[in-house]
């Protein structure tokens, strides 16, 4: 976990040095974190006995580990939407993918799009998925740029990106 | 020093309160985390910061009195960052109501810091999280348990973006047996914590291939934001974490005791908290409405591999597996047949690539290449919904079990006596545990042989787990066991079964041909002691095979036989055979009929045993 942290911490400082023209707020916390990053995961855990409660790198100040994000364990309003994506990348990629789906809904959510516009909004997505997932290991940030830009196009969703 | 009020009010407080005897209000215990004991009440907390009395911590009274002295300041107490009123914002709340505290005299202080953070929360109301066992781990049966905060406007499709409420050891990157023994130890602090609930069903969802069933609470607005506020309270405070006793389970329920002291449901449990059992205390409290059941990553792959043929599923095993080309082996699909299968084909590739812990480039160009077709193709995904196939842990049996039976053995009728204080054996009730998971812990069996007029020991199992893994098209796990303890067996030379103390490890295989039934096969490695044995010892390797069959609902019915061949020691073979057809009788209670034979060189026995079983 620790290099993930670090991972995000570094990314958070350099995210706002990125060269291309980001909606301002694409740049955020956690940007730098790569899609299918493969974080341990269901290996045959047979003897791990993590079943009752560790920490992990969760406590009061570090949730996601990056500077200006967190604050007493919570995500500052303006961060919501990068520490999301930076959290749920390859979930977000699958349910772009697939059109639809728990993770994305959510996203929907942050983004303020109303209920009626999440299906046009989820098929706009489906549709122009190369222009938002770029690459087998696409950043956060690069993810958000591109879905911005998607939705800036789009005649029913460039409302909700942010100017 | 800043005053926010009169002196004199100070010592008019202090007398109400002691009239109404708030010190011993359940409220008031609850908020500072006192227990009654032998030498009165003390406190679980043992960080300085929580008290504001010397005394705080076994005298309820003084850290109230306290307490309500440093309400009167403005200036932050010893060892914290804001003044008392924002930092133990839940006493001060509930002390302004039982005391009708007037504010011209005692002035409310603005808490920034407190207010912002709560807003960012905007708690409605409460859902206990409880993450089921992994699979092929039986130990991570006793499971885990979380309070996700539900936000205001947060509705079933947004719940991803609640909070959820934490409490754990803080083990300092320690891992595996040094985590177990300083947590059994109580070798570390626990705290509590709070993150995006994101991060938690990603963690237990997807990297740990746990299912999670939700609870909602039934808790009032009040009642969640005094947990909310007192949560803030234990911002940083340092608990002793013990892995049995004061684990998450445990130190959630005290906090749901703040949201609500009638609860009491701390103190319903003492050396041995299990998860799933305070699950069940919730529920005889009548606070859990509304289960919700959210599969995790190999249960949604089991679910959509299930709704395909064999040949689709073959097929995205490969397309998942193999680089190469995509569209050449789907080009014979139909539209909705493309989608199904690359859907499958893409949960499987991530599945896999999780398990293989890296991020290997190849794995990672598949993946997106898998992703690039689905979102080409015609139909948006099908929904992987999965049925609650393993049932809700809150129904599941109690994890004690008494036994109680009549038996008849190749020497002597018996009458038999068994007690196990946890946790759960295939054969048992199967609702809301992992199928083919067996762990069984301490547990001991009497008999009473009345012809002889003696009771002996039959058994003490130390530790028996089964871990039966049904391999699929998809996955192929490797089985396990592992068990230790006193048995009675039979040993060449002697005409009964000696207790001999026994070792037995082993890998095997498991399938699932048919619903409710699995075969299994196991190659063991066994080691054994006793006076009886020739030499004191015996070693050797061995092999077991057997079935688990439910015919019919509340129906279980279990054969099994092995072979172990002892090579040091007194070398001999023993080979056993078992039979066991159990009814279960509501959620709680079985009646079992089990034999089994046993023959080593020269001597045979034989048993058979009715018994009634009562789980609680």
């Amino acid at each position: 976990m620790k290099n993930v942290v670090l991972t995000l911490a570094a990314a958070a400082l350099v995210a706002p040095l990125a060269g291309h023209a980001n909606p301002p707020n694409s740049v955020g916390c956690g940007l730098g974190s790569k899609l299918f990053d493969g974080q341990s995961g269901v290996a045959p855990q047979v003897l791990a006995v993590t079943t009752n409660g560790t920490l992990g790198n969760q406590t009061f100040g570090i949730t996601s580990g990056t500077l200006g994000c967190d604050s007493d364990g919570t995500v500052v309003a303006s961060q919501r939407v990068p520490v999301f994506v930076a959290a749920n990348l390859d979930r977000l990629a699958g349910d772009m993918a697939g059109g639809g789906g728990e993770t994305l809904e959510s996203l929907a959510v942050l983004l303020n799009i109303e209920e009626r516009d999440r299906a046009p909004f989820f098929s706009t997505v489906r549709v122009n998925f190369e222009r938002i997932v770029t690459s087998p290991d696409v950043s956060a940030g690069e993810l958000l740029d591109g879905l911005y830009m998607v939705m800036a196009e789009d005649a029913t969703l460039s409302r909700y990106v942010g100017t | 020093m800043a005053a926010a009020g009169d002196p004199s009010y100070l010592a008019l407080l202090i007398e109400r309160a002691a009239h109404d005897g708030l010190a011993n209000h359940p409220q008031w215990r609850a908020l500072l985390h006192y227990r009654s004991g032998a030498s009165g009440a003390r406190s679980e907390v043992t960080d300085r910061r929580f008290f504001l009395s010397p005394n705080g911590e076994r005298d309820p009274r003084a850290e109230l009195d306290a307490t309500l002295a440093a309400f009167f300041s403005a200036d932050p107490p010893a060892r914290r960052e804001e003044p008392a009123q924002c930092a133990f914002v839940a006493r001060y709340r509930w002390l302004v109501a039982r005391l009708q505290i007037d504010p011209a005299r005692l002035a409310p202080i603005d808490c920034p810091r407190f207010a912002a953070w709560y807003a960012r929360i905007d708690p409605r109301a409460m859902t206990l999280v409880f993450p089921t066992a992994y699979l092929n781990n039986p130990a991570s049966m006793f499971g885990q348990t979380l309070l996700r905060v539900d936000a205001h406007g947060q509705d079933e499709d947004s719940r991803l973006l609640a909070y959820a409420i934490n409490y754990g050891a803080d083990t300092e990157g320690d891992g595996g047996a040094l985590f177990m023994i300083k947590g059994v130890a109580g070798g570390y602090g626990g705290y509590f914590s709070i993150g995006p609930y994101y991060d938690k069903v990603r963690e237990y969802s997807d990297l740990q291939d746990r299912d999670i069933w939700e609870f909602r609470l039934a808790l009032d607005a009040a009642e969640v934001r005094r947990a909310v506020e007192h949560l803030w309270e234990l911002r940083g405070v340092r608990f002793d974490y013990y892995f049995f006793s004061d684990n998450c389970a445990y130190q959630l329920l005290t906090l749901l005791d703040v949201a609500r002291p009638d609860l009491g449901l701390a103190e319903q449990f003492d050396a041995w908290v299990i998860p799933s059992e305070t699950l069940r205390a919730l529920a005889r409290a009548g606070v859990l409405v509304e289960a919700r059941f959210r599969p995790a990553a190999g249960t949604r792959l089991a679910e959509r591999a299930s709704r395909l043929r064999p040949a689709h599923v073959e097929l995205a095993r490969a397309l998942g597996e193999s680089p190469d080309d995509l569209e050449a082996q789907l080009a014979r699909l139909g539209d909705a047949e493309r989608t199904a299968v690359l859907a499958l084909a893409y949960d499987y590739a991530y599945y896999r690539h999780l398990a293989a812990r890296g991020a290997d480039p190849a794995r990672r160009e598949r993946l997106a290449e898998l992703l690039r077709a689905k979102a080409a193709g015609g139909d948006a995904d099908p929904p992987a919904d999965a049925g609650h196939a393993t049932g809700r842990p809150d129904l599941g049996h109690g994890s004690a079990m008494l036994s109680l039976g009549l038996g008849r053995s190749s020497e002597a009728d018996f009458r038999s006596l068994r007690l196990r204080p946890a946790y759960h054996e295939l054969l048992d009730p199967g609702e809301g545990y992992k199928r083919g998971a067996q762990i069984n812990f301490l547990d001991l069996t009497l008999r009473l042989l009345p012809a002889a007029g003696r009771v002996e020991t039959h058994a003490l199992t130390v530790l028996d787990i089964v871990s039966l893994a049904p391999r699929t098209r998809l996955l192929r796990p490797i089985s396990w066991q592992l068990r230790t303890g006193w048995q009675r067996a039979l040993v060449p030379g002697t005409e009964r079964p000696a207790l001999l103390w026994q070792l037995e490890g082993g890998a095997g295989l498991a399938w699932e041909p048919a619903e409710r039934l699995m075969l299994y096969t196991f190659a063991v490695l066994a080691a054994e002691a006793g006076e009886a044995l020739a030499g004191d010892r015996a070693l050797g390797p061995g092999l077991r095979a057997g079935a688990l069959w439910s015919p019919a609902p509340g129906w279980g019915l279990a054969l099994s036989a092995g072979v172990l061949d002892y090579r040091s020691g007194g070398a001999f073979e023993r080979t056993e055979a078992r039979f066991e057809l159990r009814r279960t009788l509501g959620s709680h209670q079985q009646l079992g009929l089990a034999a089994r034979a046993e023959r080593v060189p020269g001597t045979d026995h034989g048993e058979a045993l009715l018994a009634w079983r009562q789980f609680f």
